[in-house]
């Protein structure tokens, strides 16, 4: 992973490593408003304090990251506690976790799906090795898990995702 | 893995996660923006007062040559700190390897003289490192 040196643009960086980034935020908020709101909080405190660090700085934006986000659901739980009922929050969900794919978007559509019906934990693993471009060594050490554990979550994370797949009777790339 | 897992795996690499909106980004330019704007802003206040004190320690010397031969020394009288400004600058990074969290307290110290007669007050800026281990970060 690059370095961040301290003339490059944040925008070149944001548009960079931002899709990955709220696909993630996506994975622990309710709505993609949510999880821009996550990202933005992130970046920020990232682009101000923490690329000065050294070391890897994609691993901690992801950091960052999870940490606003359990942030904004213990708000969100006690804002739902007060006045907002959990379907009325699900109906917000808005928009695709992945770019609109021209010929065969009905099999996005139906791999969203499945990808959302994973358990977090295997979840998690998948979106930060696939779209995170994160080896099992760099995702153990931001999740807590071994790099053989993370790799065991993401094996499991594709068949289950392959069953629900099939399951569905989706249609094929 | 097998073969149907590795075509999974490279299907699902092709999907191109959405980017964030731009309301997003403008958000962040906007963070940024204001950020940097009250840096500066500090800055500007903390090049006044650093100024202000160096012809402050100047009227002092000049002074107190004058008021020695003159046998009224300006004597102190008061002496007050107050606090300017706190800046989180979060997790920082220490030359030992280190991680500790860092706030920033800026004080505005004011120290008075006189004779009697006569007021001199040196006004000088000071920044307040405070460093917090953090044991798991």
């Amino acid at each position: 992973m690059e370095d961040t040196p301290q003339h490059e643009s944040w925008k070149d960086w944001f548009r960079q490593h931002g899709p990955k980034l709220l696909l993630f935020a996506r994975q622990a908020t309710r709505t993609r408003a949510d999880a821009e709101d996550v990202v933005q909080e992130a970046f920020v405190r990232f682009w101000r304090y923490q690329r000065k660090l050294g070391g890897e700085p994609l691993g901690l934006l992801f950091a960052s990251v999870r940490r606003a986000a359990v942030d904004l659901a213990r708000r969100n739980l006690r804002r739902a506690q007060r006045e907002l009922t959990a379907e009325s929050e699900l109906a917000e969900d808005d928009g695709g976790l992945f770019e609109v794919l021209g010929e065969n978007d009905d099999r996005r559509v139906a791999i969203e799906t499945a990808i959302r019906h994973l358990p977090d934990k295997l979840r998690e693993v998948l979106v930060l090795k696939i779209w995170g471009e994160r080896t099992f060594e760099e995702i153990g050490t931001q999740l807590g898990l071994s790099a053989n554990t993370a790799a065991s979550r993401y094996r499991y994370a594709l068949i289950a995702l392959r069953k629900l797949l099939i399951t569905d009777n989706c249609p094929l790339p | 893995m097998n073969y149907k897992l590795h075509e999974l795996e490279a299907e699902l690499k092709r999907l191109r996660p959405r980017a964030p909106s731009e309301l997003c980004e403008a958000r962040v330019e906007a963070a940024l923006a204001k950020a940097r704007a009250s840096t500066r802003g500090w800055r500007r206040v903390w090049r006044a007062l650093a100024l202000s004190g160096v012809a402050a320690a100047l009227a002092l010397s000049a002074g107190l040559v004058k008021t020695s031969s003159a046998s009224a020394a300006l004597s102190p009288v008061a002496v007050e700190n107050e606090v300017y400004d706190t800046h989180e600058d979060g997790v920082v990074k220490l030359a030992d390897g280190s991680k500790v969290w860092r706030t920033r307290i800026q004080y505005v110290d004011t120290m008075r003289w006189s004779d009697g007669g006569r007021t001199l007050t040196l006004t000088t800026p000071r920044e307040e490192l405070r460093i917090v281990p953090l044991v798991a970060y």
